[in-house]
């Protein structure tokens, strides 16, 4: 059985780690450095299949495993593929996370451990003994106490009422001149790769108080010299000491009093002497040099020393390196400095394992998706949705919604039923516009604003009957808005309704001047007037339907089950074949919208943007008594507001969206271009503009450009397209 | 992680009635035998195989109830195996004793679990079925999505 050590396949034995198997072929896993085979340091990490920083004593050598080792200075080159959409596109299979729910956690199986949790079995508690040499990686400890476990094929996360660290105690690594050298192993490490069939030819012993320096040619190992200056010729020296070093990192990870330590892991041992020379911080090449010049500068805590040093910030945190850095700081200061926190995780993970079980949104489809991907739609995530952009033409979707009829998917729409006595009580405390005066069968355009009067969402109240209405709201704000509407009605104990229906209805928007041509090849033949709204069979499908105009166009939105979408939409489109029907995408729609004026929120509007700013001061009735956001828009009434949204047009094409707005040619920034359209209809360029310094100004300068100032709608003011 | 439990999991449309009203109000209801009743909330009551028509108790009780046609959901029965493996992935309390409803995130994907005596019908909502595969794909074996829906 062989692997593959950079590029060179090596033989390993039944039972070899990586580390065993570099080490039988007379290799070291890195460029040099003590071995201690136990997982304590990072003298053996490697790239194992692509995972840097991999500790090869910890991993199970197998036939093909491809371990590359990292380079003499730095780490391993970093994947410059270029970056791919994470939304799109699934970079790797997801580590999957398992999850246990325990009295009592147990990491360490060695004596300690296993009487700590024969103890707690014995009481008649719950008990998970957990080892890394079976395959437990334990990783980290996390307030609650909450035990992440790597394990080869899933992350474990244990919710444990207590943990009980049982980790041992390491062996000291030697920091002295040379030790960076190959061939250097401590006593279990010699142990172990005895135990595997692993000796040495010329191995020299040496107990670290005795040790002196290494030396070496070619960087490997060719003496150790004792302390009384004795030259001990040899390949390999085995370093040992009756000191060893709490193996107690997950405890230093956390402060809990269900967090305890045990055995070996619990133990104080004397510090070694203070280092001389050497690499102290083998993960980051810390040398006694570079601890002095830190130390020399003033960093003189161990913290400092750390953080400027980057001392024991590698991937063994310390593992190999504390116990030094702390003997240095001892000597220096005359005080022993405690051990520095723990950080999880104790090992280097993939990003894969690290984000297991976390999860970005869904973007979800409506109930046309298909049909739009069928129709060529480039597709794209607009309010957490997928959304059509445009169907591959967006000026021709543009003339079909201004010339001829077109559809569009706007089943994405907030949509709420609100039904009870209660019910006009509740919704004119709500909005900002009039509800009680709305007749059944009527809409009306409404604002929805927050305690500050602020604009969080827009959309369409409309009567069904004197105590039901039904609420519509914008695509990306119709979750929050559903929260907000019933937050509000219980927090006011009104007796209403509130039903959600964003998920079950579907709505098509037919709009164009042909729309209502359309709708009576469907068997619409009274289609309602505008702001009006009735329930009737479109295409034999029962449709709540209701006119109005985003568009500017006569434009029926048809509301209806979504069991039923495909077949309206198909039947629709088949009826409108001889008008030369084509649907429209977002794109089309963003341009007709805006040459009508009408904003956009959370693209036109900002995060305190008042009803004033946006000149919707139409649409707020201060007169009420009372509604959400009433008495901050009374208190800032009198007040000077150096923010507004205007409309401008500009000759030429339209400027970028975002982009800055001059005073003068060359002068001040005074705002900037929220959205822009070349308008096909008006042959120039259409924005909304934010203007944030007093006076305003009819003239500015976009893109070295004069714009002028312009009432909206840009594109019938009278509004009598809508109408037709 | 490969699924322990390789039966694919067979996801239907869900095709009922949503109700919200008084509490008092959906109580007054019986519903057909082969009806599954899911209380979302005190007054919010999703009942699949079922028809409006089936709740003309409530409207009685309670002439403001807001009874719909709900078809956004879909849902597949796990196998016991199955149910094991998505316990794993779930984050929040199941609840302890059967027949009874829990509701959250999984895997980022909202979900209803019908926790009934012998058997667990898992609920997702139409405009993220999408997802399913992806996203609890680790957890159990799923068919294509075209074979899903056939």
């Amino acid at each position: 059985m062989r692997l593959v050590i950079d590029g060179t396949p090596i033989d390993f034995a039944p039972g070899d780690t990586v580390a065993d198997a570099i080490v039988r072929s007379g290799q070291h896993p890195q460029h040099g450095g003590t071995l201690c085979l136990a997982g304590d340091c990072g003298n053996c990490s490697a790239v194992v299949d692509g995972v840097g920083f991999t500790r090869t004593c910890l991993t199970t050598a197998q036939p093909g495993l491809e371990v590359r080792r990292h380079p003499l200075v730095g780490g391993p080159a970093a994947d410059m593929t270029p970056p791919l959409d994470p939304v799109r596109v699934r970079l790797a299979p997801e580590p999957s996370v398992r999850r246990m729910r325990i009295d009592v956690a147990v990491v360490g199986a060695g004596t300690a451990g296993r009487d700590e949790a024969d103890a707690a079995r014995a009481a008649g508690r719950s008990v998970v003994l957990l080892d890394s040499g079976t395959g437990d990686d334990v990783v980290g400890v996390y307030p609650g106490p909450l035990v992440i476990v790597r394990r080869p094929d899933h992350m474990l996360h244990i919710e444990a009422h207590e943990v009980v660290i049982a980790t041992g105690a390491a062996e000291l690594h030697p920091v002295c001149e040379g030790n960076m050298l190959r061939g250097i192993v401590t006593a279990d490490a010699a142990a172990h790769l005895a135990e595997r069939g692993i000796s040495f030819d010329s191995a020299v012993t040496v107990d670290l108080d005795d040790l002196d320096r290494f030396e070496g040619a070619d960087g490997w190992l060719t003496a150790v010299v004792t302390t009384d200056g004795t030259r001990h010729p040899g390949s390999t020296a085995i370093v040992t000491s009756a000191r060893r070093a709490p193996r107690d990192l997950l405890a230093r990870m956390s402060d809990e009093t269900a967090v305890r330590v045990v055995g070996a892991a619990a133990q104080r041992f004397d510090l070694p002497a203070a280092p001389k020379a050497g690499v102290v911080c083998p993960c980051s090449k810390v040398t006694v040099d570079d601890l002095q010049g830190v130390w020399d500068k003033g960093f003189q805590h161990l913290e400092l020393v750390k953080r400027s040093s980057l001392c024991g910030t590698g991937t063994c945190q310390g593992g190999a390196c504390m116990p030094h850095l702390r003997a240095f700081v001892a000597d220096r200061s005359g005080e022993v400095p405690a051990p520095f926190t723990g950080r999880p995780a104790s090992r280097q993970l993939t990003i894969g394992e690290a984000a297991a079980d976390f999860h970005l949104d869904a973007f979800r489809r409506t109930a046309l998706h298909d049909e739009h991907v069928a129709l060529g739609a480039h597709l794209d995530r607009f309010g957490g949705w997928w959304r059509p952009w445009n169907y591959g033409d967006h000026v021709r979707e543009y003339w079909a919604v201004r010339e001829g009829v077109s559809l569009g998917d706007v089943s994405t729409l907030g949509k709420m039923i609100v039904s009870g006595p209660d019910a006009v009580e509740a919704l004119e405390r709500l909005y900002p516009c009039n509800v009680h005066d709305i007749r059944p069968g009527r809409s009306r355009y409404a604002l929805l604003l927050n305690e500050r009067g602020h604009i969080i969402d827009d959309g369409m109240i409309c009567r069904e009957t004197e105590t039901r209405f039904v609420l519509s709201f914008t695509s990306g704000g119709a979750s929050f808005a559903e929260m907000w509407v019933r937050d509000w009605i219980d927090s006011w104990g009104l007796d209403v309704h509130v039903a959600d229906r964003t998920f079950s209805q579907g709505a098509i928007n037919v709009t164009g001047p042909l729309a209502g041509e359309l709708l009576r090849r469907a068997g619409l033949d009274e289609p309602p007037k505008m702001l009006q709204h009735r329930h009737a069979d479109v295409a034999g499908v029962p449709c709540h339907v209701m006119r109005l105009s985003f568009t500017g166009e006569a434009s029926f939105e048809l509301h209806h089950s979504t069991a039923h979408s495909v077949e309206l939409w198909r039947e629709l489109m088949r009826l409108g074949r001889d008008l030369h029907i084509v649907p429209h995408g977002l794109q089309a729609l963003f341009g007709l919208r805006l040459e009508k004026g009408h904003f956009l929120v959370g693209l036109d509007s900002e995060m305190d943007s008042t009803p004033r700013r946006l000149g919707l001061e139409w649409a707020v009735k201060m007169e009420k008594p009372d509604f959400v956001g009433r008495t901050s828009l009374l208190r800032v009434a009198d007040l000077p507001d150096e923010r507004r949204l205007f409309g401008m047009t500009i000759e030429g094409n339209a400027p970028t969206e975002g982009a800055p707005v001059f005073d003068r040619q060359g002068g001040t920034v005074i705002g900037y271009v929220a959205t822009s359209f070349s308008s096909p209809m008006l042959g120039h360029g259409v924005m909304l503009v934010w203007q944030k310094r007093l006076p305003f100004l009819d003239q500015v300068w976009i893109d070295g450009r004069v714009a002028t100032v312009s009432p909206t709608p840009f594109y019938d003011p009278e509004g009598a397209r809508a109408r037709i | 992680m490969p699924a322990s439990d390789q039966t694919p999991l067979r996801f239907a449309p869900l095709r009922g009635v949503r109700i919200t009203a008084k509490p008092t109000a959906i109580d007054t209801a019986t519903w057909p035998a082969a009806a599954i009743v899911v209380r979302v909330a005190p007054d919010d009551l999703l009942v699949i195989d079922a028809s409006i028509d089936d709740a003309a108790t409530v409207l009685a009780a309670d002439p403001h109830a807001i009874i719909e046609d709900e078809p956004m959901f879909r849902g597949a029965w796990l196998t016991e195996a199955q149910f094991e493996e998505l316990v794993h992935r779930v984050e929040w309390p199941l609840p302890q004793h059967r027949p009874a409803m829990a509701q959250g995130m999984v895997c980022g994907l909202a979900i209803k679990l019908v926790l009934e005596a012998d058997r667990t019908l898992l609920i997702v909502s139409g405009s993220a079925f999408h997802e399913v595969p992806d996203r609890l794909g680790a957890v159990v074996t799923i068919p294509h999505l075209t074979e899903a829906r056939a």
